[in-house]
């Protein structure tokens, strides 16, 4: 019975992957050759993978070196004398607060 | 006494149904607003100005009226004080608290215990300009019963102060309640939990507290890639308003579990984008408390959709992710 079982998931497993493999090859493969004189444009999704060098570690050729204790990059509001009100009326204020 | 937002006029022209749709199918979304007064400020509820239910909303701030009730440490018959009034080390407690004290566990574990609801002690301790002896042994644990309650065990000593945790999940269960509406905000006294329908946006503003009459910066929340309804919470914690002076000595209500005092960090306030309002005002008191620096190192495990930050040198600082939310072009990358 537990053989049966092994062997009918084994089963399942391999069409599984074989659909996959056949997927990733039905896209891969352009269906229509691109127009002559057009550029053809391919957009490709490049995964950033972040790794934490120990000292004495040297990263690879072409890897960008980001410094973990530089502070974070972040955007600077700068405030306006007179916001628009015309169709704000919600704040978010701090607990307790008493708006005028 | 809850008090409907009334209008001697009508706000829009009568039109017909398609008309309507045609008004305010896009873009932001004008508030009707129902308030009344609860767990010591204010709670509104606002919904689209152009949802016609009324009923709803009233039934909702009621409803967060009798939750608030049980959570509150004013009163001596809530279920909150009578836990901290129980002299045993086991205690029984209902749904509503158990609730919220899970949600206070939750509160410490995505804020590296930054945030801790087991110090009723200390913040009294700064009302009066003191501290206390010490903060160890502040552990308890929950373990559920049938129907929702818990048993509560908890070492000697251990007193519960909710806080912000108790209003940011009141936020985000009356949230619940109103289902029915694409469109809606939860607003328990600055700690909100959204709805938004798509396509549409809610213009909230974050308040300065060096000047109310004018705003740090107004945000769009909405979400352009949704198809349906998308949640968030919009929650702003701060060392403002509940302050104390104690021969010249300031201390406020936001206690640094570390230390057991008020906390010294270079954040006056911070306001977190997060997809709960119990989740955003969780990481909003842990930014003021854990300063600018790691603050944003913490928005950034967390998830946080966006924040806005105040310094004490008067910087208004938002993690880069805050762009999408950020309305007008007053801003510069740094």
């Amino acid at each position: 019975m537990r053989f049966a079982l092994g062997m009918g998931g084994l089963a399942i497993s391999l069409t599984i992957t074989r659909f996959i493999a056949v997927s990733a090859v039905g896209i891969a493969a352009p269906a229509q050759p691109a127009p002559a004189g057009a550029t053809a444009l391919t957009s490709v999704t490049r995964p950033v993978n972040y790794v934490a060098l120990l000292p004495g570690q040297t990263a690879p050729p072409g890897a960008t070196v980001i410094d973990a204790t530089a502070p974070k990059p972040v955007i600077v509001v700068t405030q306006a004398t007179a916001p628009p009100r015309s169709t704000v009326t919600i704040r978010t204020t701090q607990s307790g607060t008493v708006l005028p | 006494m809850i008090k409907p937002a009334r209008s001697s006029k009508r706000p829009w022209p009568r039109k017909s149904g398609s008309e309507t749709a045609a008004l305010f199918g896009t873009g932001p979304i004008y508030p009707r607003s129902f308030s009344t007064r609860s767990m010591g400020g204010r709670l509104v509820v606002h919904i689209a100005l152009e949802d016609r239910r009324r009923k709803v909303p009233e039934v909702v701030l009621s409803r967060i009226n009798r939750w608030a009730d049980r959570l509150t440490r004013h009163s001596e018959y809530s279920d909150l004080a009578r836990l901290n009034a129980d002299p045993g080390q086991s205690v029984v407690v209902r749904p509503t608290l158990a609730r919220a004290l899970r949600a206070g566990t939750l509160a410490a574990q995505e804020t590296g215990g930054l945030v801790n609801i087991t110090l009723l002690d200390a913040r009294l301790a700064a009302e009066k300009g003191q501290s206390v002896s010490s903060l160890n042994g502040h552990t308890y644990s929950i373990t559920d019963t049938r129907r929702g309650g818990a048993i509560i065990e908890r070492a000697p000593g251990v007193h519960f102060d909710l806080d912000g945790v108790g209003k940011g999940l009141l936020s985000d269960r009356a949230l619940g309640l109103l289902e029915r509406h694409t469109s809606a905000i939860v607003d328990a006294d600055g700690d909100m939990a959204i709805r938004v329908a798509a396509g549409r946006s809610w213009q909230i503003a974050v308040a300065d507290p060096r000047n109310l009459a004018i705003d740090l910066c107004v945000l769009a929340i909405s979400d352009p890639s949704a198809t349906g309804s998308v949640q968030f919470g919009v929650a702003t914690s701060g060392n403002s308003v509940h302050r104390w002076e104690h021969n010249g000595l300031v201390s406020h209500h936001l206690i640094d579990p570390r230390t057991g005092l008020s906390a010294r960090s270079d954040v006056v306030q911070a306001t977190v984008i997060a997809r709960s309002a119990s989740r955003a005002e969780a990481l909003a008191k842990a930014v003021v408390i854990a300063g600018s620096y790691a603050g944003l190192n913490l928005l950034e495990k967390a998830g946080a959709l966006g924040a806005i930050i105040l310094t004490s040198s008067g910087r208004i600082l938002a993690p880069l992710n805050t762009d999408r939310y950020l309305i007008a072009d007053r801003r510069a990358k740094a």
